[in-house]
């Protein structure tokens, strides 16, 4: 059976219907003659149809183009017959069809399908085999062929075949640029090229082979390609367009695996299921098997979807088809809604694996707006160690707060009795402050409010949280002198506002401490401002975009209370026998209230007010177990003792909390690490197998719950055993390494080798299925992945053996009898010629410039965590000027980099394989205007202008081609600066000249 | 076999194209299956070796519109306070919907509520307007209203992704995108599709990108919801240096590049390089010109609201789509941002919003008419839903996707005419309903193509702006 369609499979005849017959019945024929429409009742949509013929008799005679009425259509020789009838078709295609006729017509499509069941019928997964990516990878060697190395060989015989012979061997400068861009993505430096220039011709490349391959910034490239089908971004895109300000450490994971070659299984399981692995002692593989999963979550999701099912149902959805494309090139998002169109996945096999990513956990809440789980990174012991730390640094404060509280409870008990006493003192001593309560403003677009806050209090407070909000004081200052402005408020939340005090900024975040309520009850007076201030009038004014922290009360003091006032305290203090400091501080504290002093009424609320707090406070110290036990009062305003006030307590109380503090020293010392977030997955509590959703809609489930597996595509070569325990990621990895799995190793040598040639040997590199490309060279391509596998998976050494090659290291020269017999190149008789893409160019022009900051990792972001990084109408705040890779710069879905969009790069929001090289006028005008290009021109400027002019032309044409410039080459170069002003400008002339050269295709083109 | 060679060298060459036709398949994937006529011979004589992406392609059958200008209305407005006029909201003010809600819905509402605004009929057409639309009343025997829309999504992002791009989940080619690429570009030294001030929230670029199709159909902004429309500016348009230098520059680098080109041989690409610096500074020029509004005359400028405070910001965008739609653009949107979402407030602010653009749209359709070229041009207004009948808040309306009035002008579609109804209080739509899909399927339709031919081959499978739904609703041609 194999053996035959084996044989039919280097039919010629055969692929003359795949290359030409089925495409051309597909979108020529079948609109008319198959599906739900029939013209003269010829059905071209099954073979029978095709053989039976229509109304007037049969239209293909295999074996006899001429007897063939398909023919006779297409040719348009007849007027009264001609098909199509929206034009003849091109030559090419009508030659294929009459070779095909006088081949025998054959027609492999299934026979016995419904005659109407649509424009072409699934290959089903009995007839697997049909499709070269299902069958077993061949085990054969490279075949008999002069040549040493074994690609050389398999490209060799095959061009051997076809009548082509090789290219002669690259030019040394392009293959040093070769090197350097394939493997680090970076031009040569200067001083490479000189290294490379001085040492021997023959072990040169491969010393820079060896160099490269070392070299940290090969993992930045490799990263960044592994990233292109991993759908990486920093921010979520689609509806809600949150920062994911953790993505970066899956980032930096990818390249430190690339750099360390962490072999390609590994890097495949940890990526799937790292978090299901058995535990490890080493704490950096731990953290790191956390960080891998993320690639789980990265994808873009529609955050404010109401229908929580449908969201659930959308992101596995997006997580099969990014699995499906990056390790099996298999389009599985198709069989969604139905079995799969071409391929042979039935949608049952689809629900089977989305049980699987049903069965974990993705998302941290499903809420309006929905957010993506995120977990510490590091290893259990490491949490476990950071928890007791943690627990044990509570104690401590508690220990100090009971000693504390020992203490202060003892003083404050003295001095409370004695309360009303000291008001009444301490309202007679003159004060120069002046208070004033928030709501009394004479400016402000903010409310106020009474009705909330208990009697006689008001705050101000937001009501329209999208203008920007402010209030404005107009006060009188007394004296000039040192004053201080202090506010009382409560916030729950951080809400910083700037202060501006007579149109000067005096503090950019001010009140940015939360109190812990939006209420009165958590109320403290902070100095937001101490300076020198003129007498007579002054305004002063608070802005915050958003939200308002709720002022109560604002009042100016003095810095330094006059000395006559503290003589005065000092002496009521004696007189009623309390410390000076508490004095000291009530009368402060009631100074902020000038009108209750002078009101007596008020001033007995106020000591009302003040004795209910304390014993509030002192009920909640006596239960500690009582839910707001927290003594804040105590330890706030004019009761909190001072370390000076302490001192006179009780001897042993006091040494109980001075041991407590050093305890806590002790602790603060050594403080375990805090492990970081990272998104990241987990499994689910409970395994959720699914139902089969009719045309994927998750509202309509039919039949029973399908058992959690895999593709079948592959069950005759990868045994599948059923999922038993957990969400099955794991099984799922251990499935796709099975050495005899005929899409895992294929699919990831075919991109390793189009990152070096441009083009796979299969030019679909995410998709394998019957819609995809076909390998130009199959037996090499199963020998690789064969060899891959055997040699353990191992990528560097996968770019040692293709970069190796004499097939890699081909000319790209156009040869004009070659471009005749193969004009794709699907040969290999040369190299592609090929252009940088959006980072490369980014790169190559920092490189040349010597503007490149090499620094690894870390982030870029600027937007905080789940944090909006551009919404309705505010553009984001991301800066693209930092001068490392452009591989560390933010990727933000909706809103992507402008380089990046021009040069092809203008979606992260799916896995993709290659990217596209298009010529647009966009790029021209980036080369053109882009202040990118003009700065750094000007960089080089700088530097080359200082040379004579015959030197730096040197120094430029070896920075940028790596190569010496010819003289005529000089000669235009320097017109050039003289049209530019050299004389009058020197360095705008060689900025010019630079900017051209970056926008020369030798530039970031690889030849 | 090269069955998905989509795209992977940029434009082709009339070589390229013909032995991509020969290979049976790869074509067809690239040039979009425009239907049966996008034979190699019947398209336009292809010249120089570097075709552009936006050269101009012929329609698929006769082709009402050349071009279409949408004028988007983010935010929702409620289709019951504008042109659903529904009576009986007024006899059942206070009462519940007697129907059944949605199965999912945005937030909780309360009961119905009728419109705060009076309704008259205007023109010979007789259609009802709501008051806060004076000067579009005016125009009414120009509009063809479609009273019947529905979506399948009641948040703003899904929404937004879905009238713009056919979809509410994944990131696709949006409308503008597929027509580009459908069509070309009538001016070679401008872009296909231009958005005016777009939003940058709820799917931001996702609503103008064209995702896998090729890059030359992306949506080009000039400048951003955040930037008053006086301020807007296409990128990388402000010249490096002065003209005369840069054309030294441009004469050097052809000079380098010829140069290479015979080194090499042949090169597509790196033909196609060569003219696209050309095409860049052409553009550069006339770019410039097709934005610079002081060439226009203060009547114009009054026509627009232009230099009105409450209009100058939609009247520029609009004023700007009929420069660009005069200069060959084939795709304008202009988008009045994420201002008509009344959960409450309703009354005062869709009068407000109403008013900031009501002048400008009845000075567009008013000007495009006096010339000549309403004919053939598609002008397309709505947002992404409409709002609920019942009550939000007292005085507001929620998300709702089963109801909204969307109309078009212009472009081969029926003059004064109304299409398609709502249940009696503007809940769903009930009669002769019309999904965005539909909506879209007639757009194209009226542009002359074939929605379920215009097709992009990408991973595996051929996409459409229509995804596997669509029906041209054919009713709304003239």
């Amino acid at each position: 059976m194999l053996a035959l369609l084996l044989l039919l499979a280097n039919d010629p005849g055969l692929e003359l219907f795949e290359r030409t017959v089925r495409p051309m019945l597909v979108n020529q024929c079948l609109s008319c003659h198959g599906g739900d429409k029939i013209r003269g009742g010829l059905v071209l949509s099954t073979p029978e149809g095709l053989e039976k013929g229509g109304d007037t008799g049969t239209v293909v005679r295999p074996g006899d183009p001429s007897g063939s009425r398909l023919l006779e259509a297409l040719e348009y020789h007849n007027p009264d017959f001609r098909m199509p009838p929206s034009g003849r078709l091109p030559e090419s295609t009508i030659a294929d069809v009459r070779r095909w006729i006088e081949l025998g017509a054959p027609d492999p499509r299934p026979r016995g399908t419904n005659e109407t069941g649509g424009e072409e019928s699934a290959l089903q997964l009995d007839d697997r085999l049909q499709h070269w990516a299902y069958r077993p990878m061949s085990k054969e060697g490279p075949p008999a062929h002069p040549e040493e190395h074994p690609i050389d060989r398999f490209i060799g015989h095959r061009l051997e075949q076809a009548g082509g012979t090789p290219s002669a061997p690259a030019k040394d400068h392009h293959l040093l640029r070769r090197l350097h861009l394939s493997l680090t993505g970076l031009p040569p430096t200067l001083k490479q090229l000189r290294a490379f220039e001085n040492a021997p011709p023959v072990e040169r490349l491969n010393q820079t082979l060896d160099q490269l391959l070392e070299s940290p910034h090969y993992g930045e490239r490799w990263a960044r390609h592994w990233m292109d089908v991993a759908r990486y971004a920093d921010s979520n895109g689609l509806d809600e367009n949150t920062a994911f300000a953790n993505a970066w450490r899956w980032r930096d994971w990818v390249i430190g695996a690339f750099n360390d070659d962490l072999p390609y299984d590994q890097f495949l399981t940890m990526q799937l299921a790292g978090d299901l692995l058995p535990p490890t002692d080493d704490r950096d593989l731990a953290r790191d098997r956390i960080v891998a999963t993320g690639f789980l979550g990265l994808g873009p999701k529609v955050l404010a979807e109401p229908d929580k099912a449908k969201m659930r149902a959308d992101i596995v959805d997006e997580q099969l088809d990014t699995i499906g494309k990056t390790f099996l090139g298999q389009t599985i998002g198709c069989a969604r809604c139905h079995d799969h169109k071409f391929d042979p996945i039935p949608a049952r096999d689809y629900y089977a694996m989305a049980g699987i990513m049903h069965s974990t956990q993705t998302m941290a809440t499903f809420n309006t707006v929905a957010r993506v789980l995120e977990q510490p990174a590091a290893h259990p012991d490491m949490l476990a160690e950071r928890e007791t730390w943690e627990r044990d640094l509570e104690a401590a404060k508690a220990a100090i707060d009971q000693a504390q509280r020992q203490i202060d409870t003892g003083l404050q008990d003295q001095w409370v009795t004695k309360l009303p006493q000291a008001i009444e003192a301490v309202a007679a001593v003159p004060n120069a402050q002046i208070g004033r309560e928030a709501e009394a403003f004479d400016r402000s677009n903010l409310n106020r409010d009474f009705d909330q806050w208990g009697p006689g209090i008001g705050v101000i407070h937001t009501t329209r949280p999208n203008e920007l909000q402010f209030v404005e004081w107009d006060l009188e200052v007394p004296s000039a002198g040192d004053w201080t402005l202090a506010m009382r408020y409560a916030c729950a939340e951080s809400r910083p506002a700037k202060l501006i005090i007579n149109g000067t900024e005096r503090a950019k975040a001010a009140l940015k401490e939360p109190t812990g309520s939006f209420y009165p009850d958590t109320q403290r007076w902070v100095d937001v401002y101490t300076g020198e201030w003129p007498a007579g009038s002054v305004t002063i004014r608070m802005e915050r975009p958003v939200s308002f922290p709720h002022i109560d009360r604002i009042a100016l003091r003095r810095t330094t209370p006059e000395q006559e006032t503290v003589n005065q305290l000092d002496a009521a203090a004696e007189s009623i026998d309390l410390p000076i400091g508490f004095v000291r501080r009530l009368h402060e504290h009631l100074a902020f209230t000038p009108e209750w002093i002078q009101d007596p009424n008020a001033t007995q609320v106020e000591v009302e007010a003040m004795l209910a707090k304390y014993r509030k406070a002192s009920e909640a110290s006596a239960n500690p177990d009582q839910e707001d036990a927290q003594p804040r009062w105590l330890v706030d305003g004019p009761f909190a003792p001072s370390d000076q006030e302490r001192t006179g307590a009780d001897e042993g109380d006091f040494e109980a909390w001075e041991g407590a503090k050093e305890n806590l020293a002790q602790l603060e010392a050594k403080e375990a690490p805090l492990a970081p977030n990272t998104i990241s997955v987990r499994d689910e509590s409970e395994i959720r197998s699914v139902k089969l959703h009719a045309r994927g809609d998750h509202t309509q489930l039919i039949g029973e719950e399908i058992p959690r597996g895999f593709l079948q595509v592959s069950d005759h070569l990868v045994p599948a055993a059923p999922i038993e325990s957990n969400s099955g990621r794991l099984d799922l990895a251990s499935w796709m390494l099975h050495p005899e799995h005929p899409l895992t190793s294929r699919v990831i040598v075919n991109r390793v080798w189009q990152g070096h040639f441009g083009v796979g040997l299969v030019n679909t590199p995410s998709d394998f299925g019957t819609r995809g490309g076909t390998p130009t060279h199959p037996e090499l391509l199963d020998w690789l992945a064969r060899w891959f596998i055997q040699d353990g998976w191992s990528l560097k050494r996968l770019h040692r053996l293709i970069l190796t090659s004499k097939t890699w290291q081909q000319s790209s020269q156009l040869r004009p009898d070659m471009a005749q017999l193969d004009p794709d190149n699907t040969l290999l008789w040369r190299s592609n010629r090929r252009r940088y893409e959006a980072e490369a160019i980014r790169d190559a022009i920092l490189t040349a410039s010597d503007g490149m900051d090499r620094t690894m990792g870390g982030s870029l972001l600027n937007t905080g965590n789940f944090a909006y990084v551009n919404n309705d109408q505010s553009a984001s705040n991301e800066t693209y000027e930092d001068r490392r890779r452009a591989v560390y710069l933010p990727v933000i879905r909706n809103d992507m980099y402008d380089l990046y969009s021009i040069f092809d790069y203008p979606d992260a929001s799916v896995s993709f394989g290659q990217r596209p090289s298009t010529v647009v006028s966009s790029q021209a005008l980036f080369f053109l205007n882009a202040p990118l290009v003009l700065e750094e021109a000007e960089r080089l400027a700088n530097t080359l202008h200082q040379s004579p002019v015959d030197a730096a032309l040197t120094e430029l044409w070896q920075r940028a081609y790596a190569r010496l410039p010819r003289d005529e080459e000089r000669q235009r170069a320097e017109t050039l600066l003289r049209t530019l002003g050299f004389d009058i400008s020197p360095i705008t002339a060689w900025s010019g000249l630079i900017q051209s050269v970056f926008a020369s295709s030798e530039f970031i083109y690889l030849d | 076999m090269t069955w998905c060679s989509n795209h992977q060298h940029g434009p082709i060459s009339r070589r390229e194209a013909l032995r991509e036709t020969s290979a049976g398949f790869g074509a067809l994937a690239l040039h979009g299956l425009l239907g049966q006529w996008a034979m190699a011979d019947q398209r336009p004589p292809l010249t120089g070796q570097g075709v552009s992406p936006l050269s101009p392609r012929l329609a698929g059958f006769t082709p009402r519109a050349k071009r279409v200008i949408f004028l988007f209305m983010h935010g929702g407005p409620s289709q019951v306070d504008t042109f659903d006029h529904k009576p009986a909201l007024r006899r059942d003010h206070g009462k519940p919907y007697p129907g059944q809600k949605p199965r999912v819905q945005f937030a909780q509402t309360g009961n119905l509520m009728e419109s705060p605004y009076r309704f008259a009929q205007h023109g010979e057409s007789g259609q009802w307007v709501s008051e806060i639309f004076p000067e579009v009343a005016k125009m009414v025997d120009e509009l063809c209203l479609v009273k019947s829309l529905h979506g399948s999504n009641p948040a703003h992002g899904a929404a937004l992704m879905k009238i713009h791009t056919g979809s509410d989940t994944f990131v696709r080619p949006s409308m503008g995108s597929w027509i580009t690429y459908g069509l070309g570009s009538e001016n070679e030294n401008l872009p296909g599709f231009v958005t005016i001030c777009p939003t940058l929230g709820h799917g931001g670029v996702v609503n103008w990108s064209s995702a896998f199709l090729p890059a030359a159909h992306h949506g080009v902004p000039m400048g951003n919801a955040a930037i008053p429309a006086a301020r807007a500016q296409f990128a990388h348009m402000t010249a490096g240096l002065p003209k005369d230098l840069q054309r030294a520059q441009l004469d050097y680098l052809q000079a380098v590049e010829q140069e290479r080109l015979g080194a090499v041989g042949h090169d597509p690409q790196l033909e196609g390089r060569i003219e696209s610096f050309e095409l860049a500074f052409r553009m550069q020029s006339e770019a410039p010109e097709v934005t610079d509004l002081s060439q226009e005359s203060q009547a114009t400028f009054d026509l627009y609201g232009v230099g009105d405070d409450q209009t100058d910001h939609f009247g520029r965008q609009c004023l700007m789509a009929r420069r660009f739609a005069e200069a060959g653009v084939r795709f304008i949107q202009c988008t009045h941002s994420y201002k008509w979402d009344q959960h409450g407030n309703l009354e005062r602010d869709h009068r407000k919003n109403a008013g900031e653009v009501d002048r400008p749209i009845a000075g567009l359709l008013r000007d495009l008419k006096q010339r000549g070229m309403l004919d053939d041009t598609l002008v397309l207004w709505g947002g992404e839903f409409g709002r609920t009948p019942d009550a939000q808040d007292g005085n507001g309306r929620d998300h709702n996707p089963h109801a909204f009035t969307m109309w078009m002008a212009g472009g081969g579609v029926k003059p004064g005419f109304s299409f398609g109804a709502t249940d009696e209080w503007g809940y769903y739509a009930q009669d002769n309903k019309v999904h965005v899909h539909d909506l879209h399927a007639t757009i194209l339709a009226l542009l002359g193509l074939n929605h379920e031919r215009l097709t992009y081959r990408h991973a595996g499978r051929d996409f459409r702006l229509t995804d596997v739904e669509g029906r041209v609703v054919r009713e709304l041609f003239a």
